[in-house]
């Protein structure tokens, strides 16, 4: 069984500066050999700081940017592989019904001209399929599916709220039957309680519709309640990817660690015994060499700065990070463990 | 858990349920009738072209029709009461008699008080063609034959000046329309094109259009005004003025239109209709047209005014319309002069239909600027 979806080597740049004659000069490297797979009906969670490329990575795969090198195999029917990377917008659009994004904001994603009804018949409309009454008998299931009143057919967006806006959303990118949703942030902008009901509409979804998601977010918790995976990104690379308990219980990475550290918990007798990462995340158009997080690290060595960590592979996790290296264990022998440090529970 | 009762209740309320299931137009509309001052001045503009487009019907005299026993006469005032020959009361006028002074041999006016004169209504006149085809020679009032009734007083040769500010109405009111159609039609599509398609084409455009607002546009008007052959018909030189008033008034619709087109292609609403599989115009006609087409007509309601005024002001110059073809421009023009501000205030009554005109295009296109913004409460 092929995976839905195989991500190797992605990377996303735009250009910088441009030379007169319109070649570009200097890059921004949002995105940087990204390789991960997603098997039908699982949720991936993708986590990291703002600007460390998740949404980039989204946005690539919806092919709505357009990567610089990489693959992006899809696999709908588990039969016939697209590379989504290397086709272009116009042999997408029959294949596009496979795979829907879910934006962050409601109130930008759904044009404020047209009724509920148009909106979540659009995917079956431009797809040329059925009739005008098939189209609203769809609409009106899909409505009762995600939770909204189904005699509100032909009220304009602007008579909902946040949260039954992003079902709206929810349920014009199941029109299709899809394979693949990807969840760019999509409760981010909603208050914690409407946050919590569009969590368990998605989750229903899945287990109903044997959706797999790709569930990016900057909340941790979020990111628990609903990924079995968790993938966590820093600059615009790949460097920790695991099972969701694993990953953020007994993350291997340092970057993930001081992630989880810093995560407010809802207990106001918690002490936060580390300390805040300090600094931002590197300027995409200049990154650090070696590892791109060696000059936050709390833990780097002198040969963090000159060697690119690989993939390795430890506990079923894939980690970055020359602490778990065979070759580099040995700068880190004095057997200090941040894990040990910060993980006390 | 609040919002799945709301979602779960079917809430029929009646009242509440329309006002839901609005559409943006309608929306659009309650809110400029909203707004009182917009809305009352939509009607004064309508009454003003109803009234200047009918001036054939209503006015009672050819604007040029020279009366010359009657010049500079003071606007007359209609009364009601009985005249002499009818039963019923009615409205009347008294009419003006002149005498040659004897000292200065200058002709001097004076009411005749005793004599009445009887509008009548739907009287005979000129014949003129309604439609610009069926003859006709009715007229909305007048006198009876031999009497005279200039209710807004005559000019230094004698014209009517409500006929003529009603002539020089419709050429004034047109005028605004016609020229900003075609600034708009060129504006749209070039910045329609130039938005849509990006590259070399928007840069030649958009350095045009910069180039075009460089220039102050007076001197620009003046030039191409200069530039009608002194043998072109009336109707001619009114076509090329509207053509000259575009040409400078495309370029800020333009730009306008071209980025309302790039900002809307970024919204998340036109991503997410690329991103379902629809073509590139569906996503321009379905989505990106319908948003900023409120736009545009906002922005044509405060395109006209200005076009009028730039219609005035060449008229005034000397450069415009010329006589005998009558504007409001034209009509300032003659009483260009202190003698008029001092003797016979009424021959700028013209600039009045101006100033009303302006402003009511002005707080029409403010209501509904106001009206169109989907997010405004």
């Amino acid at each position: 069984m092929k995976p839905l979806l195989n991500v190797e080597n992605l990377s996303v740049w735009f250009p910088k500066k441009v030379s007169f004659f319109g070649k570009p000069l200097t890059w921004i490297k949002a995105v940087n050999g990204v390789t991960f797979q997603l098997k039908a009906g699982e949720t991936l969670g993708l986590v990291g700081e703002s600007g460390s490329g998740k949404s980039t990575t989204g946005y690539a795969i919806m092919r709505a940017l357009n990567p610089r090198e990489g693959k992006i195999e899809f696999c709908p029917d588990g039969d016939t592989v697209y590379d989504l990377a290397s086709m272009d917008q116009k042999e997408l659009r029959p294949i596009r019904k496979h795979f829907q994004l879910i934006f962050q904001d409601p109130f930008s994603s759904l044009n404020p001209r047209m009724t509920v009804r148009d909106l979540i018949a659009e995917p079956l409309k431009v797809s040329g399929q059925g009739t005008h009454k098939e189209h609203t008998e769809r609409v009106k299931e899909l409505m009762a599916e995600v939770g909204l009143n189904p005699a509100f057919l032909n009220r304009y967006p602007h008579a909902f709220s946040g949260g039954q806006r992003q079902r709206i959303v929810i349920a014009r990118a199941l029109t299709l039957n899809p394979k693949l949703i990807i969840c760019d942030e999509a409760v981010s902008a909603l208050d914690v309680s409407v946050q919590a009901q569009i969590l368990n509409l998605l989750m229903e979804l899945k287990e109903k519709h044997n959706l797999a998601y790709i569930f990016i977010g900057h909340d941790l918790e979020v990111v628990r309640h609903i990924a079995d995976r968790v993938a966590v990104m820093y600059a615009g690379r790949l460097v920790e990817d695991g099972s969701a308990e694993d990953v953020l219980t007994h993350s291997l990475h340092p970057y993930t660690q001081s992630l989880l550290a810093t995560a407010p918990r809802p207990d106001p007798h918690f002490v936060y015994e580390n300390k805040p990462l300090s600094g931002e995340v590197p300027n995409p158009a200049a990154l650090p060499s070696g590892c791109v997080f060696h000059p936050r690290c709390p833990v780097a060595k002198d040969c963090c700065s000159e060697k690119v960590p690989q993939h390795t592979q430890l506990d079923g996790k894939s980690v970055r990070c020359l602490m778990h290296e065979e070759d580099s264990k040995h700068n880190w022998d004095e057997s200090f463990s941040l894990a040990e440090t910060i993980q006390d529970d | 858990m609040s919002e799945e009762t709301v979602n779960t209740t079917t809430d029929t309320n009646d009242d509440q349920s329309t006002a839901y299931d609005e559409s943006q137009w309608k929306m659009m509309v309650r809110r400029f009738k909203k707004h009182k001052l917009a809305y009352w001045m939509g009607f004064v503009l309508l009454f003003m072209y109803i009234v200047c487009l009918n001036s054939n019907f209503i006015a009672p005299y050819k604007p040029a029709k020279i009366h010359s026993d009657y010049v500079n006469l003071p606007p007359q005032i209609i009364q009601f009461g009985f005249v002499d020959g009818y039963t019923l009361p009615r409205l009347y006028v008294h009419p003006f008699q002149a005498e040659r002074n004897t000292l200065t041999l200058q002709k001097e006016y004076s009411v005749n008080e005793q004599k009445r004169v009887a509008i009548q209504f739907f009287t005979e006149g000129r014949k003129w063609y309604f439609l610009g085809v069926i003859p006709c020679h009715t007229h909305l009032f007048g006198v009876e034959k031999g009497e005279t009734c200039f209710l807004l007083g005559t000019d230094s040769l004698g014209q009517d000046l409500l006929s003529r500010i009603l002539y020089g109405g419709k050429v004034s009111l047109l005028i605004g329309l016609c020229g900003v159609t075609l600034s708009f039609f060129l504006g749209i599509t070039l910045g329609g094109l130039s938005g849509f398609y990006g590259g070399l084409f928007d840069i030649v455009v958009q350095r045009i259009s910069e180039l075009l607002q460089s220039i102050p546009s007076i001197p620009i008007w003046l030039a191409l005004s200069a530039m009608i052959p002194k043998n072109w018909s009336s109707l001619e030189v009114y076509f090329a003025m509207s053509l000259i008033l575009a040409c400078i008034g495309w370029t800020g619709v333009c730009r306008d239109v071209r980025g309302k087109l790039l900002s809307l292609r970024e919204e998340d609403y036109a991503r997410a209709a690329m991103l379902c599989g629809a073509s590139e115009i569906r996503i321009v006609f379905v989505h990106l047209v319908p948003n900023f087409i409120s736009h545009i007509i906002t922005l044509v309601t405060l395109a006209v005014p200005g076009m009028i005024l730039a219609e005035t002001m060449l008229s005034f110059l000397n450069l415009g319309i010329r006589p005998p073809m009558v504007s409001w421009g034209v009509l300032l023009q003659e009483a260009n002069s202190a003698d008029v501000v001092a003797n016979q205030p009424w021959l700028l009554l013209p600039g009045l239909a101006v100033i009303i005109t302006v402003l009511a295009y002005n707080f029409i296109g403010e209501g509904l600027r106001d009206a169109a913004d989907p997010y405004a409460n």
